[in-house]
């Protein structure tokens, strides 16, 4: 029983601190998902082609 | 895709391993994106010390090129303008117009640069790569060079391209990233592409090519015998309007190197381009309407290659008194070539 509940606590442990490590801007942007579901498409102005 | 990150990229770039917020501000504990992106900093590369802090000597040369100043285009409409119009041309026009074309290092090396509000986004999701001449260069000069160069405007492909070879072949980092000093413009740079830097001209296959590169030297350019095809030429740009262009192949004498045979593309500056912004060229006419031009469309053999009648006889392609544009620079007539020169 001991046992079991120190290994319980090693993992939330490891999770807490894996989560804590990986910053929100990773977060989002290893996502395609999320990403596209938050991109705005420009608006744009016709012009002529430069360069 | 947009700006998706690859993943692994965070424990192999070196960049990316100093975290995001080291280059682009923000707060990466936010729960929310509009939190996150409180102070966000999207294009860090704008300014040249933060990629100097480890590439010190290509960060401070790059700071002072061409690509990043864009001063290129404003020396060359400025000769047309009278000094109270180049105080209002640098404030109204040029920072707000010409200089939108600016590329940060970020833009040939991290993320495609963005065209009138379009970009292609991370070129290898978010990896910092040394060329990626289809997705850098390409998008900015898509107007002229790169699709002349692949064909996709509607004339012969380059050789060089059809070769396997892109833009960085030739326009080494030397001439990207600048040189020490600044230069006010492409023509001056010392590092640039030559045809003769690889295409010897006594090395010819034939004593044909031979004779005729020979005879030819310092009175025509390369690409005045081997530009194969019609290229884009602009007409009528008015500030906010935009121009048209017309496909065309054009030789006339060098502008910039008077008795030499070249190709010249029109350029769209008229009297009143600049009119919105109350700029008046004052010195219009001090300035032709074409410039000397090397179309990235080369072939080893063109009408002109094939036959000397072409130039010599027909004259085929010669700027005539009848092309000039209606109301054009007094100084097009200069570019009309004349063989007994």
């Amino acid at each position: 029983m001991i046992k079991h509940s120190l290994a319980l606590a090693a993992t939330l442990l490891i999770g807490i601190a894996a989560h804590a490590a990986q910053s929100s801007c990773v977060a989002c942007h290893t996502n395609p998902a999320r990403i596209q579901a938050l991109f705005i498409p420009p608006s744009v102005a016709a012009s002529e082609a430069e360069g | 895709m947009g700006y998706v990150i690859d993943a692994s990229l965070t424990e192999s770039d070196v960049h990316l391993s100093q975290g995001c917020v080291t280059c682009h501000s923000g707060n990466e504990n936010a729960a929310t994106r509009d939190l996150a992106h409180v102070g966000l900093v999207k294009r860090p590369s704008d300014d040249t010390d933060l990629c100097g802090s480890c590439h010190g000597d290509i960060a401070t040369n790059y700071s002072k090129s061409l690509h990043f100043t864009t001063v290129g285009m404003k020396n060359g409409v400025r000769p047309r303008l009278s000094a109270t119009d180049i105080k209002a041309f640098d404030g109204k026009v040029f920072v707000q117009s010409c200089n939108s074309c600016h590329a940060s290092c970020g833009d040939c090396h991290v993320k495609g640069p963005t065209v009138s509000g379009i970009s292609t986004g991370l070129i290898q999701g978010h990896r910092f790569v040394r060329k990626d001449d289809a997705k850098t260069c390409a998008v900015c000069h898509n107007g002229r060079v790169y699709p002349e160069f692949t064909g996709e405007y509607g004339g012969n492909a380059d050789v060089h391209y059809q070769k396997g070879m892109t833009c960085t072949d030739c326009h080494k980092p030397a001439e990207l990233h600048g040189p020490e000093a600044s230069v006010p413009g492409r023509k001056a740079l010392a590092e640039k592409p030559s045809c003769v830097g690889c295409h010897k001209p006594e090395a010819a296959k034939t004593d044909a090519a031979k004779t005729a590169h020979a005879t030819h030297a310092g009175k025509a350019s390369c690409s005045a015998c081997h530009s194969s095809s019609e290229y884009r030429n602009c007409y009528g740009c008015h500030l906010g309007a935009g121009a048209t262009s017309v496909p065309g192949l054009i030789l006339g004498d060098n502008p910039r190197k008077a008795g030499q045979l070249t190709t010249l593309r029109h350029i769209p500056t008229v009297r009143d381009t600049f009119a919105p912004a109350g700029i008046a060229q004052s010195n219009y006419d001090s300035l032709p309407n074409y410039w000397d031009a090397v179309p990235h469309n080369t072939k080893k053999r063109t009408d002109r290659t094939r036959d000397c009648a072409a130039c010599h006889v027909a004259q085929a392609h010669f700027l005539k008194e009848s092309d000039l544009p209606v109301g054009g620079s007094k100084s097009n007539q200069a570019l009309i070539f004349k063989f007994d020169k």
